[in-house]
C-alpha cells in the first residue's frame, strides 16, 4: 500500500485520480434478492459483448470502467462512490470481472463445455486481481445473456476446487424462464473448498428455448446500499473499505435488485492513485 | 416410459437423487423435446437420464 495516510488519500483524490461514471438503463424482469449483471445493460460504461470461449477480462473491455493504469509502486484505490437505483432498497456493487465465457444454451441436455480455469493464469495482472491463492476471494456465477425457456430443468455444474479435487455443485433450478442479466451464484459443495475452475454445465432437461448464458468469475470490490428510489447514496473511502483497484481490473456494475426491475442505475466515483 | 413407472436417475444427476423415483407426468418443452417429471422433483429430465428401475 503506497497511500499510507489520510492526507495522502485526500491529495490523491484531488490531484491524481480517475473518475468513473455509471449511467445504465434499467434491466427488466428482475425480482428482489436477485443479483443482476449490468454488463449487457446499455449506457455508461457501454454495453459489453457476449463472450465466446473462455477469456480473461481487463480494463480495456467495452463494458468496464476504464481507469488510468499505474506504474509500481503507485497503487490505486476506490476512494469514494455515490450511486442510485430507480428501484430501491437495493444495492450497487462494483466487481472486477476476472474471466468469462458464453455460448451455453438452455435446450441441450448433454454436458456443455465451459473450461473456465483460473489456475496458473498470470495474464492481465491476474495474480494480484484474484486475491487469496486459495481462490476464496472469487465469486463464480452463471450469467444470463438472453432468456432461456420456461420448462423446469436442473443444472449441475462440474468444477475443480482449489486443491485439485473435482465434483458437481448442487443442482440449480434453471426453468421458469431465467431472464437476461441474471447472475446465479455457484456455491462450492464441499465445505472449506473454493472453486478454481468450472468445467462443464449439464441440464437435466431442455428448458424449451436456447437462450444464451455463460460462466463468469468476479471479485467484489465495493458495495453501496441504495435506500429509496432514485435517491443517491454516498460512501467514502472508509465506508467502502478502501478497496485496492489493481492494474488491468475489469470493473463493472452489478445490482442486488430490489424489485421487478433495477430501474435506472446512476453513480460516480473516483479511483485514487498514489 | 410412462406415467407411474419407477425409474432410476442416471449420472450426473444420480448423486442428487439416488433412490428410485416415480414418473408423475411427461411433457414436451417449447422446442418439442420430451421432458419427464418425477414425483417430488421440480425440474424435469431428458429420458436419456432415466432408466426403468429393475
Amino acid at each position: 500500500m503506497t497511500i499510507t495516510t489520510v492526507d495522502g488519500l485526500v491529495n490523491a483524490l484531488g490531484n491524481n485520480s480517475s473518475r468513473i461514471v455509471l449511467d445504465k438503463a434499467s434491466v427488466a424482469n428482475t425480482a428482489a434478492g436477485q443479483f443482476i449483471s449490468l454488463w449487457r445493460a446499455t449506457g455508461v460504461p457501454g454495453q459489453g459483448a457476449i463472450p465466446g470461449a473462455a477469456a480473461v477480462c481487463d480494463h480495456t473491455l467495452l463494458g468496464s470502467f476504464g481507469f488510468t493504469q499505474q506504474t509500481s509502486p503507485v497503487t490505486s484505490y476506490l476512494g469514494f462512490f455515490t450511486g442510485s437505483t430507480g428501484i430501491a432498497p437495493a444495492s450497487v456493487e462494483i466487481h472486477d470481472r476476472l474471466i468469462h465465457m458464453g455460448g451455453l444454451v438452455g435446450n441441450v441436455t448433454t454436458a456443455q463445455t465451459v473450461n473456465v480455469n483460473l489456475d496458473g493464469v498470470t495474464a492481465s495482472n491476474m495474480v494480484a486481481r484474484k486475491g487469496d491463492t486459495n481462490y476464496s476471494d472469487i465469486s463464480w456465477w452463471l450469467e444470463w445473456y438472453t432468456d432461456t425457456g420456461a420448462t423446469a430443468s436442473n443444472a449441475t455444474v462440474a468444477v475443480t476446487y482449489d486443491d485439485g479435487s473435482t465434483g458437481n455443485l448442487a443442482v440449480i433450478a434453471v426453468g421458469g424462464t431465467v431472464r437476461a442479466g441474471r447472475l446465479i451464484a455457484l456455491i462450492p459443495a464441499v465445505a472449506g473448498r473454493f472453486i478454481r475452475a468450472v468445467n462443464t454445465v449439464t441440464l437435466s432437461a431442455s428448458t424449451g428455448t436456447a437462450g444464451s448464458f455463460g460462466v463468469t468469475a468476479t471479485r467484489l470490490r465495493a458495495t453501496l446500499p441504495t435506500n429509496a428510489n432514485n435517491k443517491p447514496e454516498y460512501a467514502d473511502w472508509a465506508a467502502l473499505g478502501l478497496p485496492e483497484i489493481f492494474n488491468s481490473s475489469c470493473l463493472f456494475p452489478v445490482v442486488g435488485a430490489g424489485g421487478t426491475s433495477t430501474g435506472q442505475v446512476r453513480g460516480q466515483g473516483k479511483i485514487a492513485h498514489g | 416410459m410412462s406415467v407411474g413407472d419407477r425409474v432410476l436417475i442416471l449420472p450426473p444427476f444420480q448423486e442428487f437423487w439416488p433412490a428410485v423415483q416415480v414418473i408423475e407426468r411427461i411433457e414436451q418443452a417449447a422446442d418439442g423435446q420430451t421432458v419427464v417429471f418425477l414425483a417430488g422433483i421440480e425440474g424435469g429430465f431428458d429420458p436419456a437420464y432415466l432408466e426403468v428401475a429393475p
